[in-house]
């Protein structure tokens, strides 16, 4: 068996999870507008005794969960019912236990990497000098009382060779076992490096937050971000904002991000 | 006005030509998606998709597809993989050879069993399938069945590409372990 055979074999999967992947929408669990606007209309199905035809979530709906696309690139939007309101509060209910992951500490992920950033460096290649940041990255939430602090379950380190930036290495438990990841695409790599050139102290913070998401780097005095990654608004790693100041405007309050 | 699916289907079942037309306007630009992410050139492609109306048109009936979108691109993959395997044999690149080699991590140099025959890794690799969340199955699906890029995937769910890259990376270390568990390699 080669991996021809596996890849022919993954022909062989089931149906319901092919078309599954057609319709499915990666939920973004921090968004607290969609967590909030489907758990109102299962209230007001459940006291009102009448069905939510329709919920907007600004110029979108909550039905984006049963939103498709049909095969030859026409979005078909369907009403949010009744039943599909209610799912999605199930499914909202199911994001929010998946949260609740144990999460890595400062401590754990300090003493991790003093064991073992020798062997996750070699994963990236030859260096002459090279450091696992020990700052680190999360996923922060963004509301409008100020910024909370949600899904600590994995924490991103940049890791960096002759002070440009190499990758990340992704730290995260699985069950009681810490394990990490590295992502040493060349291209991500390099998007960033672009992006933030000199800029970068090492520290980088993704932040998701309603209706978008950024990625951020921050420096002693500024903090600098790409925006946008979403299908309407993608990652353009060619704008590089700074806060408070132009280049262009300010975009980033200093609330906003953590450092650590 | 798209017939629906089960429309489109009857016109098989009553021999009407006119399914395949109809199979052809809805998903006539799904199938050469398919097809052109493994094969990547588009005369291929469009050939390629071609066979599937011809191959749909033999098939049903006997076969009643569940979910029409699911049969059609399971066909189209399938005819896609034999063509992209002629043109492996003549050492032209196309972009499956990408997924496959990430998927060469998942066999590694460990000798497998020779009696292993395609229905019973068919069923291993779904129950592996079956155990993912749903967010590893559908960036694995995405991937490995329809063949997309990590860009293409970003952007289809609206997350970071650095997340794909680490769930796929994830995944396939999973599969990596379910198969050794499966008893896929010798010894």
């Amino acid at each position: 068996m080669d991996n021809r055979d596996l890849f022919e074999a993954i022909g062989g999967i089931d149906e319901d999870y092919i078309a599954q992947s057609e319709n499915y929408h990666f939920k973004n669990r921090h968004n607290i507008l969609k967590f909030a606007l489907p758990i109102a209309a299962c209230l007001v199905l459940f006291f009102g005794g009448f069905a939510v035809s329709r919920v907007t979530l600004g110029s979108k709906k909550a039905s984006d969960t049963v939103d498709y696309k049909d095969y030859n690139g026409n979005y078909q939007k369907e009403a949010a019912d009744a039943e599909n309101a209610v799912e999605t509060c199930k499914d909202e209910q199911a994001e929010s236990a998946e949260c609740s992951v144990r999460e890595v500490s400062d401590s754990e992920a300090k003493a991790f990497f003093e064991k073992n950033a020798d062997s996750i460096i070699q994963k990236f290649g030859p260096y002459d000098s090279a450091g696992i940041n020990l700052s680190g990255y999360y996923h922060v939430s963004v509301n409008e009382n100020g910024t909370t602090y949600l899904n600590v379950s994995e924490r991103h380190y940049l890791v960096t060779i002759n002070e440009k930036i190499a990758g990340t290495a992704a730290l995260y438990y699985d069950g009681d076992e810490l394990k990490y990841e590295i992502n040493n695409d060349k291209d991500y790599a390099s998007a960033l490096n672009e992006a933030f050139g000199e800029y970068h102290d090492g520290s980088l913070i993704f932040a998701d937050y309603p209706g978008g998401s950024e990625v951020i780097v921050t420096s002693a005095n500024n903090v600098y971000t790409v925006k946008g990654n979403s299908p309407d608004n993608p990652p353009d790693y060619e704008s590089l904002y700074v806060a408070g100041g132009e280049v262009p405007g300010s975009i980033y309050r200093e609330a906003d991000y953590i450092r650590f | 006005m798209k017939l629906e699916d089960e429309k489109i289907i009857e016109l098989y079942f009553a021999r009407d030509e006119k399914a395949i037309a109809e199979t052809s306007s809805k998903y006539g630009s799904y199938c050469l998606k398919i097809a052109l992410n493994i094969l990547g050139i588009m005369q291929d492609s469009e050939e390629c998709v071609n066979d599937t109306w011809l191959k749909t048109w033999n098939s049903i009936p006997p076969q009643r597809p569940r979910i029409f979108s699911a049969f059609l691109a399971k066909i189209t993959r399938n005819l896609a993989i034999n063509r992209f395997n002629y043109e492996n044999a003549k050492k032209r690149s196309v972009p499956a050879c990408a997924a496959l080699d990430e998927l060469d991590y998942c066999i590694g140099e460990q000798g497998t069993r020779e009696d292993f025959d395609r229905r019973e890794l068919e069923r291993i690799i779904n129950s592996f399938v079956s155990s993912l969340d749903e967010r590893e199955r559908n960036i694995f699906i995405r991937r490995y069945f329809f063949s997309e890029s990590t860009p293409e995937i970003s952007e289809k769910y609206g997350i970071k590409e650095s997340y794909v890259l680490t769930i796929l990376s994830r995944t396939r270390k999973k599969l990596k372990a379910y198969l050794v568990k499966e008893g896929v390699f010798n010894g």
